[in-house]
């Protein structure tokens, strides 16, 4: 049993150790390039912990190498969190040969990782083969259609925004829409500048109406480089435009156009290197920029963590920006606890100048309780507009730190790991119920007219009711001879036949007459009926009358059992039948 | 019961129990797999029992979560959004879904998108909103129809507040219901916004990233017409980038 435990044990310890390890990769975007050319190397380092280390990039003679910063991606799946960090960097190569960038390495609790060597062949720059035929150029003398390209400046340090405009003007109609391609830019790196401009302009007296798109180009290492000839293919139609009486006038009612290509002059631009002795902290950062420093929290307990949000905004190359984490240690000093910055960046690009911030959030915790001061964080860069190097400074912020209500002071610290708490999407659900796809909005829209039609409805059989009120006579001479059939085709349930068929009659002649069915007799019969109706109607209504009153009034004279109802019921029906018609014809 | 009617009966509750058993099998392997931070073949579970609630004219909110859950740690930003905007469509006071939502927009700087009305309006969902609205109805035209037979002091008091109430939620409603019809989507992956329904260099004109709503205005072929909710700007984008919502 021990044994087993023991087994169990080491097993569990090299599990542990297995999820500590960390993982390093490096890959470059191409392998053979030319002198004018950069290579991008990527080096990933993941593992399962929030504080991934920096890798050593061996110094390399044969490249100049520039950091284009970092990205990084958290995730915490049942409070296990992993980090993959991509660092980037740009490889400026100084000479032609056959190069290996040797084994790049990170070192992690004691233990160090390093990916596999790269070769890189750079050749040399062999100028760009024009594929498109000299003939295909158009150039005519009065330049209907022409492009260019500019620069704001021909000289520029490294980091600096040059801005190329590229400018198509036409004063004839295009067939085509047309097919952009943008100049070979290497040694810079771009950045569109959008919005697209279109407005009209007069050149020697012709208005042309031109295209305008904006690029940035930050050069990425020191020497001369050639922005190359950035084309534009086109059909245009195919005649002159000033040749009205001409064949091809007509002709181009029938053409289908004439492709052309159009290519702008290729520019020259010197770098130059950043001026030398260059301050202590410099890390690189050319522009225009202000720092801005704050914390998430400004009180916290012992061993949380808050974020120290680092905001660098201004005008320049706002991806590349870099704040290294050994940087910020150097300002924080040893009171805190530093973990790796996250970085995200907002870039705008107003007036064509590129601008922005980006902003550094880097996770920090105190191990003691009391009040801490986060020093004034210093920014330097160079400002190419003064060619100095300027500082810009934060302001200092106090951190108050309370005693751990979660930890003994007493007790070891417990690991960086642990003491992080980065927000993250909740888990998955581990239950799931199921409903139908069709949202009966049709019903509920359907539903707020019920009270409605209800108190129309209520309103409706008021009204009907007081209607029925005011006009009482009339409803009751109307429905008599309705109720009256209604009543004799339940007659055969009626346990007194007698006593129902007297009821029947007086209250149809009770309704006619408008009066009581206590005051229906032969008189009122008599009264209201003789010499308005048919003498023989009126001769049958009186005999049924005096034969129910027989009925009614002599029960005793009457075998019941000999009494046929149906018979009974066909007579009064039918003399109430012609009865009603009689009156119809009469009211 | 006849022989042939017991052999059916258990065919019916066999094959009844197995797709039960499927749907089951399937959330859970993607679970596992999600577990395993092998987020790929965990969607794909996902997608698999989605797209077999959907043959049978079923939806899962939770479902959707999950699957918005799985493109969220394959850092696809825009396509988690658009799940968790699903799966608030049938789950709409959820807290997981609406924090994972809350979070995306922050992540993608999509925070503004709404006025602070148009969050008061969409507070309630549709369904709640009519039913509030139904509720004081009742109240307005029930007092109305008892005012018939009955003379009562309070009902007089009932009917005006009631006809307040009522009055509000008829705006809400019309509000919510023109919100529920409008044709909105969320871009799924970093896309060119276009002057014009087509792509070449020059209707360029910036690129739009993830996770954004737009408010589609019309289509051309293959391309909508659509208006940025947060950035406040109108462009065409392609029609395979934009996940549909509503409309």
């Amino acid at each position: 049993m021990r044994t087993k435990i023991f087994i169990y044990f080491i097993v569990l310890l090299l599990a542990t150790k297995n999820f500590a390890e960390i993982s390093i990769s490096a890959s470059v975007d191409k392998n053979v390039i030319s002198l004018d050319e950069y290579v991008t190397l990527q080096v990933v380092v993941s593992g399962e912990t929030t504080n991934v280390p920096q890798p050593n990039v061996p110094q390399l003679q044969d490249f100049q190498i520039y950091s284009s910063g970092r990205s990084q991606s958290i995730s915490i799946i049942n409070g296990r969190v992993s980090t993959s960090v991509t660092f980037n960097y740009i490889l400026s190569p100084r000479r032609v040969g056959e190069f290996e960038i040797p084994p790049i390495s990170v070192e992690y609790k004691g233990k160090i990782y390093q990916t596999e060597p790269i070769k890189i062949k750079v050749e040399k720059s062999v100028p760009k083969q024009q594929n498109m035929p000299q003939q295909s150029i158009y150039s005519t003398k009065k330049r209907d259609i022409f492009v260019e390209t500019t620069v704001d400046k021909r000289t520029a340090y490294v980091n600096e925004q040059i801005t190329l405009t590229f400018r198509f003007y036409t004063r004839i109609n295009l067939l085509s829409q047309p097919q952009y391609t943008p100049p070979d830019t290497a040694g810079f790196i771009t950045e569109d500048l959008p919005p697209q401009r279109n407005y009209y302009t007069i050149i020697d007296g012709q208005r042309y109406y031109v295209s305008e798109i904006k690029t940035a180009l930050f050069p990425v290492s020191v020497g001369k480089f050639v922005i190359g000839p950035a084309t534009v293919r086109c059909t245009i139609e195919d005649f002159d435009i000033d040749d009205f009486f001409s064949d091809s006038f007509f002709r181009r009612f029938f053409s289908s156009g004439r492709e052309v290509v159009l290519k702008s002059e290729p520019i020259e631009i010197k770098v130059l290197s950043l001026p030398e002795p260059q301050p202590e902290l410099f890390s690189g950062n050319v522009g225009k920029y202000t720092i801005s420093v704050s914390v998430d929290k400004q009180k916290i307990e012992q061993n949380e963590s808050t974020f120290l949000n680092i905001k660098i905004s201004g005008i320049g190359n706002i991806k590349s920006l870099t704040f290294s984490k050994s940087l910020i240690e150097t300002f924080l000093g040893k009171n805190f606890v530093i973990y790796d910055p996250i970085t995200s960046f907002d870039i705008k690009k107003e007036n064509y100048v590129v601008k922005g911030s980006k902003t550094f959030k880097v996770p920090i915790s105190v191990s003691s309780a009391g009040r801490f001061v986060i020093p004034e964080i210093k920014f330097i860069y160079f400002n190419p507009q003064t060619k100095q190097y300027e500082t810009t400074s934060s302001t200092p912020i106090v951190l108050e730190v309370i005693p751990s209500t979660k930890y003994q002071i007493a007790k070891p610290v417990v690991s960086k790991q642990q003491q992080i708490s980065l927000e993250d999407i909740r888990y998955l659900k581990t239950f799931y119920k199921v409903k139908s796809k069709n949202r009966s909005l049709g019903f509920y829209i359907a539903l707020q007219f019920l009270p409605f039609i209800c108190w129309i409805g209520v309103v409706g059989y008021k009204k009907y009711e007081e209607k029925k009120l005011k006009n009482y006579h009339k409803y009751r001479f109307t429905n008599a001879y309705k109720n009256v059939k209604r009543k004799l085709k339940n007659i055969y349930k009626s346990k007194n036949v007698i006593e129902e068929l007297y009821n029947i009659i007086s209250e149809y002649l009770a309704d006619k007459m408008n009066i009581t069915k206590e005051a229906v007799s032969t008189q009122e019969i008599n009264k209201f009926f003789y010499g308005k109706i048919d003498t023989n109607v009126y001769n049958d209504l009186i005999s049924l009358w005096d034969e129910i009153n027989y009925y009614k009034f002599a029960p005793s004279k009457i075998d019941l059992n000999e009494l046929n109802v149906i018979e009974q019921v066909r007579k009064i029906t039918n003399v109430l039948q012609r009865l009603e018609y009689e009156l119809q014809k009469k009211y | 019961m006849s022989y042939k009617k017991s052999i059916k009966i258990t065919i019916v509750l066999s094959l009844l129990t197995n797709f039960i058993y499927c749907q089951q099998n399937l959330f859970q392997q993607g679970t596992e797999f999600y577990n395993k931070a092998d987020f790929v073949s965990a969607k794909e579970k996902f997608f698999e029992l989605n797209e077999f609630l959907t043959k049978n004219n079923k939806v899962s909110p939770e479902v959707l979560y999950n699957i918005g859950c799985c493109y969220f740690r394959e850092n696809k930003l825009g396509y988690a959004r658009f799940y968790f905007e699903l799966a608030k469509k049938f789950a709409y006071h959820d807290k997981d879904i609406n924090h994972n939502l809350r979070f995306v927009k922050k992540i993608t700087g999509n925070t503004a998108e709404e006025s602070f009305f148009i969050q008061i309006v969409k507070f309630l969902s549709f369904e709640e909103t009519y039913i509030f609205m139904f509720l004081f109805n009742i109240f307005f035209f029930g007092s109305l129809i008892v005012e018939n037979f009955v003379k009562l002091n309070f009902l007089r008091w009932i009917k005006r507040l009631s006809l307040v109430f009522l009055l509000c939620f008829a705006v809400l409603g019309i509000i919510r219901l023109n919100l529920e019809f409008k044709k909105t989507g969320v871009v799924l992956e970093p896309v060119n916004l276009l002057s014009a329904p087509e792509e070449t260099s020059f209707t360029k004109s910036v690129v739009i990233n993830e996770a954004k709503k737009v408010v589609v205005l019309s289509e051309k072929g293959d391309y909508y017409a659509v208006y940025l909710l947060q950035d406040k700007v109108q462009g065409w984008i392609k029609k395979d980038k934009i996940g549909m919502l509503a409309g």
